[in-house]
């Protein structure tokens, strides 16, 4: 059994609810994403915490919140 | 309100709207389930209501009235017992002709109140009363008596050296007076004042019924056979349409109501209802507004409003609140009646008891207390302010001005400052094509303001562009040819875009004569820019047109010239797209399909050509907030297979291009679990549902709702391509893939665009300043942006990068400062603003604006011109002035009148045909509004 992972996301431009449901439904579509929760700081970087197992690597995180067109400032992986 | 039932028809079976009528309109008002809404209300009904049963009472008592007048006036006429002639002819004038002051008065009375009617009532009451008892126990009613009735009021005794000599109407036999002539003509001149004050208020509402009663009365409904796609056309009552109902409009008829269009072009005149004069374009999917006039073309419209819902009936209920509002100074006038009653009860009074105590008859001492209460009487203070208004608002009304309060009036007056909103207030809110800057050319000076000339050597412009050069000897012709092939690629990419600049640059290219270039395989890169490809002498070139950080970022490289120039546009608030052009291009998919991204359109450019899209649908989409909204929306849409869409924030709509069939439902269902409320409005086809129902090579089929309409021959219509634009050269449902590639690529030309300044604007501004206004212009844009429109139209103060949130407090510190402050605009964002300024002084919202705008507004502005504001305020300050002039008249005759009917210097039929005259003055006084400009 994986052991799970928690990866803080910085994200930039964030500023409604629909973008925390956007981003969330992006990340959640990542194969190996098990957990997404938002803290929406409308107009400065939003912190994004990702609970994943351990076949997620950064690119597809990066790419998933580029897909709900933001932009990712920062990865901070808890080992 | 009056409803007229809806004629009855048997139901409308045979033209059963498809299912997709019964989807809620875009406001999520689901139509009523009877479909009929009550016929629209008729402004003025109850005055004509009122007017003719005045004008019964009227034609009853006049001959009645001459008859006791003349009997009464004329000794020869007067034989024995005359005077029971006349009491008992006089019974139903004082009862039945006058019921509606003595019932006014009662009311009024039950209150504890006294009004205008008071007086009337209580004048007439004691007339009659006195000449019974004079009639019955005075004397007066003995066989043969005659009264003489001099017309020339003599003094009253006590100041008459011939003391005692004659008396005022006296009884010849020297018995008690009788008063019934003089009360008849109390009712007599009455009922003539308020008949005119009730047709006054008819015709004021002239103007608005005539706006209102402009609608369509017939309309065509057309029905389409679902099974055969067969369309069948009946004429049918206008206010038979419901909600989803398909119409047709043939030339010179007026569309029946607000719908949107499902089929054809045309343009709509609709002069009538905002007074521009210059028709309107539309297409499909547009919405167009009830009793408009279509002018050429043959439009295909679906019913979206109906009745009571539609723009023209909203307007009418508008006014007519507006003018069952009172006035301040209407409640002036209520106050001063309330004290003024008493007091000239009191007077009345006194009088009598004067007379008496220093020694008059009875008679003559309660004939001038009598006249006294009847020359007081205020109706002239009454019908003052309801006549000027009625006019004033109905002549605003004519002139695309609907006042929503009557409280606008007196704040008009004190009006010092003026907010206008640029955008859509001041300029037309629309971009329009500035200037063609070409790389290594002198600027462009002819269109833009001059900033001097910085040619020299600049980048020649890079092959595919120089393909398309004239040679030619001159200089500066070679760079205008050059602008004029760089324009036409533009303008060909961009006639596929629906992007409000791509708009202006088509329509610049269209009005300096330069054919839009054609065009094949068009993307859309949502938010940056398009791309497509054009067929030149050197073979494919792909042709990009978008902003200037999208390019850079894809490789492109800007000459200096051309950076300065986007420099300098964004600099002044305008701004500016970029043109590069790609020799020898061709897309990834030709040679690399697995590189498509659409695995349904491998197969390339050629592919893609072939493969028009199925259908094009109108969705209204609520509840975005953001910009990340509108890419949430677009990116929920894109994952259905076969399906695109490009998402308006501003207009709350998407259109949705599908290349494989996907139901209405389905898209709706997409957007709905995107967290909005998506709601399809129009769907227009070529696909395969459509195409189950053609017969003939017409090639299209509009969907009109689910139910498939046959298209006409002009199949080039169905998809909704922009002119110039092959029918083919449909908009690609994926994005071109650039990546890497455009390394080796400059920049063409810089297109400037921007919004430019209606043209009526800065003879509005004059017009203010003359009415002593000071205009300010507020807006969200540059500084530099804002003072180039504010010099343009001659507004000297300009609030520049205000946030939309920060308008009302921008109006809100104008106020603190002591301005009273009239704020116009257009837009949600204006709201707030226009309800701030609305507290202490006048909201005006353009027409055009938003519904927000217009409900916060006191004054709607119908043709969106602002010179309409200018004369919103002239207009209501001459109403104003009027009502201030009837006021004093009234007043003036009254404080005239009242010392002269106190020395009984008047005689009661006198003193109420003078009365009568003073109502017919002020009503004629407030006529003149109509003529005010």
């Amino acid at each position: 059994m994986a052991i799970d992972r928690t990866v803080v996301l910085d994200v930039n431009g964030m500023t409604c609810g629909h973008c925390v449901a956007s981003v969330t439904e992006e990340l959640e579509d990542v194969k190996g994403v098990l957990n997404v929760e938002v803290i929406l700081n409308s107009g400065a970087t939003s912190k994004v915490t990702v609970v994943t197992d351990q076949g997620v690597d950064d690119a597809a995180l990066r790419e998933a919140v580029a897909e709900a067109g933001f932009e990712l400032a920062g990865i901070h992986r808890d080992f | 309100m009056t409803t007229t039932p809806a004629p009855e028809t048997p139901a409308p079976a045979d033209h059963t709207p498809g299912p997709g009528a019964q989807t809620p309109t875009p406001s999520g008002q689901t139509p009523a389930p009877s479909g009929r809404s009550p016929a629209p209300h008729r402004i003025g009904e109850g005055a004509r209501g009122h007017a003719a049963d005045l004008s019964r009472r009227l034609w009853f008592t006049a001959p009645v009235v001459t008859v006791v007048v003349a009997l009464s006036m004329v000794p020869a006429l007067q034989f024995g017992y005359w005077q029971w002639v006349v009491a008992i002819l006089s019974l139903p004038v004082v009862t039945w002709a006058a019921w509606p002051f003595h019932r006014a008065a009662f009311t009024a009375g039950r209150h504890g109140s006294t009004t205008m009617d008071t007086l009337v009532s209580l004048g007439v009451v004691v007339t009659s009363v006195w000449s019974w008892w004079a009639l019955l126990f005075g004397g007066a009613g003995r066989w043969g008596a005659t009264m003489d009735m001099p017309l020339v009021p003599a003094l009253p005794w006590f100041l008459d050296p011939n003391s005692g000599a004659h008396q005022i109407g006296a009884m010849s036999h020297g018995g008690a007076d009788i008063y019934f002539e003089g009360a008849c003509t109390i009712v007599l001149f009455l009922l003539l004042g308020r008949r005119m004050e009730a047709k006054a208020r008819w015709n004021a509402g002239d103007a608005l019924r005539s706006l209102l009663e402009m609608g369509a009365k017939h309309a065509t409904l057309v029905h389409i056979d679902p099974a055969t796609g067969e369309r069948s056309q009946r004429e049918v009552p206008a206010e038979q349409l419901q909600v989803g109902d398909l119409f047709l409009v043939r030339p010179g008829e007026k569309v029946a109501t607000d719908s949107i269009v499902v089929e054809g072009d045309s343009a709509l005149d609709a002069s009538l209802l905002t007074g521009e004069s210059v028709p309107v374009d539309v297409t499909v999917g547009d919405r167009v507004t009830g009793a408009t006039m279509n002018t050429w073309g043959t439009l295909l419209l679906r019913a979206e409003r109906v009745g009571a819902e539609t723009t023209l009936a909203q307007i009418g209920r508008l006014v007519t609140e507006a003018q069952a509002g009172k006035a301040p100074v209407q409640r002036l006038a209520d106050r001063i009646s309330g004290v003024f009653v008493p007091v000239v009860m009191a007077i009345s009074l006194v009088t009598l008891v004067a007379w008496l105590a220093l020694g008059g008859s009875v008679q003559s001492s309660v004939t001038a207390a009598v006249a006294v209460l009847v020359v007081a009487c205020p109706c002239a203070l009454g019908l003052a302010t309801p006549t000027a208004l009625l006019v004033g608002s109905g002549r605003a009304a004519r002139s695309g001005i609907l006042i929503t309060s009557a409280e606008v009036l007196e704040q008009t007056r004190r009006v010092d400052t003026i907010v206008l909103d640029k955008t859509g207030t001041v300029t037309s809110g629309r971009m329009a094509l500035e200037s063609v800057r070409v790389a290594g050319s002198p600027r462009d000076d002819s269109l833009g303001p001059s900033l001097g000339d910085e040619g020299g050597a600049g980048d020649r412009v890079h092959s595919g562009a120089r393909a398309h050069e004239h040679p030619s000897d001159s200089a500066g012709a070679r760079d205008n040819a050059r602008e004029d092939s760089l324009l036409a690629l533009a303008a060909g990419v961009e006639a596929l875009s629906e992007h409000p600049v791509a708009r202006a640059v088509v329509a610049g290219a269209n009005s300096r004569g330069v054919t839009p270039a054609q065009v094949q395989a068009f993307t859309n890169h949502a938010g940056l820019g398009v791309s497509a490809l054009h067929t030149g002498p050197e073979g494919s070139e792909l042709v990009l047109v978008g902003r200037a950080s999208w390019l850079v970022d894809a490789g492109v490289s800007i000459p200096s010239d051309l950076r300065e120039e986007l420099d300098r546009a964004e600099a002044d608030g305008a701004s500016a797209v970029v043109l590069a052009v790609v020799p020898a291009w061709q897309d990834r998919a030709d040679t690399d399909p697995a590189d498509a991204i659409a695995p349904s359109h491998v197969g390339g450019v050629d592919a893609l050509v072939a493969a028009p899209p199925v259908a094009v649908v109108e969705m209204d989409v609520q509840g975005m907030t953001c910009a990340s909204c509108v890419r949430r929306v677009e990116r929920k849409l894109g994952k259905v297979e076969g399906v695109s869409a490009t998402v308006n924030l501003a207009t709350e709509s998407a259109r949705i291009t599908l290349t494989r069939e996907v139901s209405n439902a389905d898209l709706e269902a997409v957007v709905d679990a995107a967290g909005y409320r998506g709601r399809v409005l129009t769907r227009t086809g070529t696909g395969a549902e459509g195409k189950a129902n053609l017969e003939g090579p017409a090639g299209g089929a509009i969907f009109a709702g689910t139910d498939p309409v046959q298209e006409s021959p002009a199949a080039g219509k169905v998809w909704p391509s922009a002119a110039g634009a092959p029918a083919s050269a449909c908009p690609s449902v994926r994005a071109r893939d650039l990546s890497g590639r455009l390394g080796s690529a400059r920049a063409g030309a810089v297109l400037v665009v921007r919004d430019t300044v209606k043209p009526t604007s800065a003879a509005a501004v004059r017009e203010l300043e003359r009415l002593g206004v000071t205009p300010v212009m507020l807006t969200g844009d540059n500084r530099r942006a804002a003072r180039a429109v504010g010099d343009e139209v001659g507004i000297d103060r300009v609030i520049a990068e205000v946030l939309p949130a920060d308008k009302a407090r921008v109006v809100a510190d104008l106020q603190e400062q002591g301005h009273v402050v009239a704020m116009v605009g257009d837009g949600v964002n204006d709201a707030a603003a226009l309800a701030q300024a609305g507290r202490a002084g006048l909201g005006m919202a353009m027409g055009s604006g938003t519904d927000v705008a217009r409900q916060v507004a006191d004054i709607t502005l119908v043709n969106s011109e602002l010179t309409s504001a200018a004369a919103a305020i002239r207009i209501s300050r001459a109403t104003l002035r009027t009502i201030k002039q009837n006021l004093f008249w009234a007043f003036a005759y009254n404080v005239a009148m009242i010392p002269l009917a106190m020395l009984g210097m008047l005689n009661p039929m006198i003193a109420s045909a003078a009365m009568a005259f003073s109502s017919v003055f002020v009503v004629l006084n407030s006529l003149r509004l109509r003529a005010a400009s």
